[in-house]
């Protein structure tokens, strides 16, 4: 930068503009039509990356604007639905079978799968959302559905302050498993990635994707222990219940806050695998895309 | 001219490419790119389903209803470093879409291109603002979508924001309370800071007011000068000649034309006035006599006696009195280079010709072309009468003949002027008017190259009906 600087003050009296940073060799770019299913240029991602802080912040920031109780709203949703299922305590603590105060098993579960649903969905659209960037700008696509991933993990973040409060008020101290935590978040964020772009290249052919995401996650959240033990599930539902990956991820996140829970290590790993699997997938389809994004929207 | 014969304006290409090999900025290589035409189809939900089920049951795989039209078809160039480069043609004609293939924004179809160098590409200015982000933070966002990092735009943050001249308080506001030209504003300054190697603007100058749009043309005048690569997409002609050295003319995918910038501003302007490309008048053609001699106008004064039996005999008028049979006959006038090639566009710096073709019916008169040049406002600008003494006594024989008013360089203003043309007799009683024709034709000045001598000096702009290029001289005293 001291160059720049120097050549700076050089042309100072002539040029209204900075001077330019001499570079010897510029870097070439080939563009070419799109083959099948490339490679993804993670280089040109990491290039980029300034753009992915840049976005992250700025979803982050816009998402409260122009409302009084930001902060407040962040955890709202699973405030509210913690009040309402609060009434269907006596009713689930009985069957429930946890040694867990209930409220704090249903918290830390809608915290999670709200985490879920808000990243998949934000990802799915968030090529619409950007839209008017996508088709002036270049920068690799890519960063529209991580910053969205991003900007709600900082919303994720903020849940857990309530979270920890309502841990010191039942006094159910963590074990040392939390140390596991980052592992299972990434776990949930591979996850809503995979799923999440899937659907943000199915979006682009048909608005229809976007009901169908909705429809899943909404079964899906009768279908996950969120509100509800393993135990409590009938047989006859067991498959769909097993079948379901985020079964794993949200008992094994309740194993590794609260001290007294088993790790469900065969469900976690049915999670993770298909996880990565859903990435690669989500992956292949959106660089299929990638290239012809700006011409869909 | 048909749209579709590639013109190679400068033959060799000597004045183009430099006697060093240049490094390539921006190679394209056989470029096509294929848009689907989407049928829109408002139907009800139900209507929907009925339609695609019907398209399963009938269709071989293809969807019926698509079309498909080539917005690039073998585009191929090759751009020099430092090489200013104007991309003209009428709408539609796929300049956008080139650029946007050049800025990785759709990928094309077909073919290949190769860029090197850090591109600043603009393709609409305020790309990325948020009006929820206030303008400090929006030139932040911004200036790290054109890829500049927190450290180099805090580095220029003062300069951008003195370059959009707008009010430091103003910049903690959120933007949504700009005015659209503040936005502007402060969009171009981002951009006009950034360090590419080449950049590439779409139509982006047309924004914005006066003031402004001048200086933004001033800041690409300043990357200009630090030898960066333009690529410049416009209809502005006068934009085109001033920033650009060489212009590409693209006429439904294809390049019709490559090469200087004025020959190619000029052929396209003229090209899209209309059939008649020739700024000019020409005579309605009555007589097959008079159009076999019309059609060998233009070369050596053809002195042939022509129309005489007709034009001898007198006319009664209704009223009773005789006409006086015609004595001249303009046949046809044109603006014409040095070279005497027909011109529509020319640039201040051009030496210009106003051609009068003219007949002279009766014998033993003086006859004598005149012009008058007006401005956009109309306001007459000046005439110009015929001075030569010898030939103002001589009256001349019947015949056809060929006047030239020579306009010298740095004469005229920039922006469009109408020429009035008349044939005259002087006699002791005042002018005898033979023909007038108020506005015959009207052509375009065009600013004069960059880098060339101009009356303009360091302006911008200068007001006046005429620009002439003068000599100053300065001493200490």
């Amino acid at each position: 930068m001291s160059t720049l600087s120097e050549m700076g003050k050089s042309q100072k009296a002539s040029a209204v503009l900075p001077a330019p940073v001499l570079t010897p060799l510029p870097r070439e770019v080939l563009i070419q039509p799109p083959k099948g299913f490339a490679r993804l240029d993670f280089a040109d991602l990491v290039r980029h990356r300034g753009i992915l802080w840049r976005r992250s912040s700025h979803r982050v920031r816009v998402q409260y604007d122009d409302m009084f109780l930001g902060l407040f709203w962040a955890v709202a949703r699973p405030l509210i639905m913690l009040a309402v299922l609060w009434g269907f305590r006596g009713l689930a603590a009985s069957s429930l079978g946890v040694s867990i105060p209930y409220p704090l098993y249903v918290y830390s579960g809608l915290v999670v799968w709200f985490y879920f649903t808000e990243s998949t969905q934000a990802i799915a659209k968030s090529l619409q959302k950007d839209a008017g960037l996508i088709q002036k700008i270049y920068f690799p696509r890519l960063i529209s559905p991580l910053s969205s991933l991003l900007a709600e993990t900082y919303n994720l973040g903020l849940a857990f302050v309530p979270l920890s409060i309502l841990m010191l008020i039942f006094g159910v101290p963590p074990c040392w498993y939390v140390l596991l935590l980052p592992l299972l978040l990434l776990q949930i964020m591979v996850f809503s990635l995979g799923l999440g772009l899937l659907f943000s290249s199915l979006i682009l052919w048909g608005k229809d994707w976007e009901r169908i995401l909705k429809f899943l996650l909404y079964v899906g959240f009768w279908l996950s222990p969120v509100f509800y033990s393993p135990t409590m599930i009938p047989s006859k539902l067991a498959i769909l219940y097993f079948s379901n990956p985020m079964g794993g991820s949200l008992l094994a996140m309740r194993a590794v806050l609260f001290s007294g829970f088993e790790f469900p290590w065969w469900s976690w790993l049915y999670s993770s695998v298909l996880s990565i699997v859903l990435l690669f997938a989500g992956l292949m389809l959106f660089q299929r895309t990638e290239a012809s994004i700006a011409d869909r929207l | 001219m048909t749209p579709h014969t590639v013109l190679q304006s400068n033959p060799g290409g000597a004045s183009l490419s430099p006697p060093c090999p240049r490094l390539l900025a921006i190679s394209v290589k056989d470029l096509w790119k294929r848009y689907r035409i989407e049928k829109v189809s408002a139907q009800a939900p139900h209507g929907k389903v009925f339609s695609f089920l019907k398209n399963l049951v009938s269709s071989n795989g293809l969807d019926p209803g698509a079309q498909y039209f080539w917005a690039l078809e073998s585009v191929n160039f090759e751009i020099a470093t430092g090489e200013r480069v104007a991309i003209i043609g009428r709408n539609g004609a796929g300049k956008s879409t080139l650029l946007k293939i050049l800025s990785r924004i759709v990928p094309p179809t077909l073919g290949e291109a190769r860029i090197r160098g850090r591109v600043a590409s603009l393709l609409e200015v305020g790309v990325g603002f948020d009006g929820k982000l206030t303008g400090r933070e929006n030139v932040f966002v911004n200036a790290s979508l054109h890829g500049l990092s927190k450290a180099e735009t805090a580095e220029r943050y003062d300069q951008i924001v003195e370059f959009s001249g707008i009010d430091r308080k103003f910049l903690e506001m959120r933007i949504k309370h700009y005015s659209s030209g503040m936005r502007m504003r402060l969009a171009f300054s981002v951009v006009a800071h950034l360090d590419s190697d080449i950049l590439m603007l779409d139509e982006v100058l047309a924004v914005g007011d006066a003031a402004f749009q001048e200086k933004c043309l001033e800041s690409v005048e300043g990357l200009i000068r630090r030898k960066r690569t333009l690529l410049f997409v416009s209809h502005s002609m006068p934009a085109v000649t001033r920033f650009c050295e060489r212009a590409i003319w693209l006429d439904q995918g294809r390049v019709v034309m490559d090469g200087d910038a004025k020959q190619v501003a000029q052929t396209y302007t003229s090209h899209m006035v209309g059939p008649n490309s020739v700024a000019g008048w020409t005579r309605e053609q009555v007589e097959p006599s008079t159009a076999s001699l019309a059609s060998t106008e233009g070369e050596e004064p053809a002195l042939q006696a022509t129309r005489s039996t007709v034009a001898s005999e007198p006319e009664l008028l209704p009223d009773g009195t005789i006409k006086e049979p015609p004595c001249a006959d303009l046949i046809s006038v044109r603006l014409m280079a040095v070279d005497h090639s027909p011109v529509q566009v020319v640039t201040a710096d051009q030496t210009i010709g106003v051609e009068f073709i003219y007949e002279v019916l009766q014998p033993g008169k003086v006859v004598l072309p005149a012009a008058k040049f007006f401005n956009e406002e109309g306001v007459q600008i000046f005439s110009a009468v015929y001075t030569n003494p010898d030939y103002m006594q001589q009256p001349k024989a019947v015949g056809k003949y060929r006047s030239v008013l020579w306009l010298p360089p740095h004469l005229l203003n920039t922006g469009r002027l109408q020429v009035g043309v008349n044939l005259t007799t002087p006699t002791v009683a005042g002018l005898q008017r033979h023909v007038v024709i108020e506005r015959a034709f009207s052509f375009e000045v065009f600013e004069v190259p960059l880098g060339q001598p101009s009356a303009r000096g360091t302006y911008k702009k200068l007001l006046g009906a005429v620009r002439p290029l003068l000599e100053w001289e300065t001493s200490v005293e």
